[in-house]
């Protein structure tokens, strides 16, 4: 959260968005509401239109940042984060 | 007299305000009812979705301009168009990132979010609660 908040929430390039693997969108918003998540959610309902589905791994959690063009340019949070701040 | 100075004194808060528009985005917002307000700065609009994005320090809020007042409705569609959805349309993970896929926490419940502007990057967060 303290890393969203200093180079994501005030930056324009790039957008946080959560793909939430939760079974119901109940299950996502209790644990939305607990965290308090300021971020966008891709809920389960919406994975098939979204585009993302295809980027999932078969672990979590799974970080990854990519282009509007869909080329991923890194994996893993502290990889992203250092790629952000080159961008 | 105290009412000719009334009037002064409002017009020159009016005209005040009027001008600060051209000199900064901060503004204050009131809802369609008139009952509340906030201060916010402006970041964008987009007349396709209705969809506003304003930022209060780091917090990033985005709504649809229906809630807000008429006065302030009047002054997004001054401001013009984002051009974000086009730009969101020439690309290939924001065109299927549009209205009704993207949700957001607001007052405990999920609502409908739209991105107000075309990031160039996403950051993915693959998760669950389990």
């Amino acid at each position: 959260m303290k890393s969203y908040n200093s180079d994501i929430a005030t930056n324009d390039k790039v957008e946080f968005i959560h793909y939430s693997l939760d079974r119901t969108d109940a299950a996502a918003l209790k644990w939305a509401k607990k965290e308090s998540f300021p971020w966008a959610h891709i809920l389960p309902a919406k994975h098939a239109v979204s585009g993302l589905a295809k980027y999932a791994k078969n672990f979590v959690p799974y970080y990854m940042l990519i282009d509007k063009d869909g080329k991923i340019l890194a994996e893993g949070s502290r990889a992203i984060f250092a790629k952000i701040k080159t961008l | 007299m105290f009412k000719t100075m009334n009037k002064t004194i409002t017009y020159l808060l009016v005209t005040l305000g009027i001008l600060s528009l051209g000199v900064s985005q901060a503004r204050t917002w009131t809802s369609a009812d008139g009952g509340k307000t906030f201060r916010g700065d402006f970041v964008s609009y987009d007349k396709d979705t209705g969809m506003v994005k304003v930022t209060r320090g780091i917090r990033k809020m985005s709504f649809n301009a229906d809630k807000l007042s008429e006065g302030d409705r009047e002054w997004l569609n001054e401001q013009g168009a984002s051009g974000a959805s086009k730009a969101l349309d020439s690309q290939k993970i924001g065109s299927k990132l549009k209205m009704g896929v993207l949700s957001r926490l607001e007052d405990g419940a999920f609502v409908d979010f739209a991105m107000t502007t075309a990031p160039e990057y996403y950051m993915i967060y693959y998760s669950g609660s389990w």
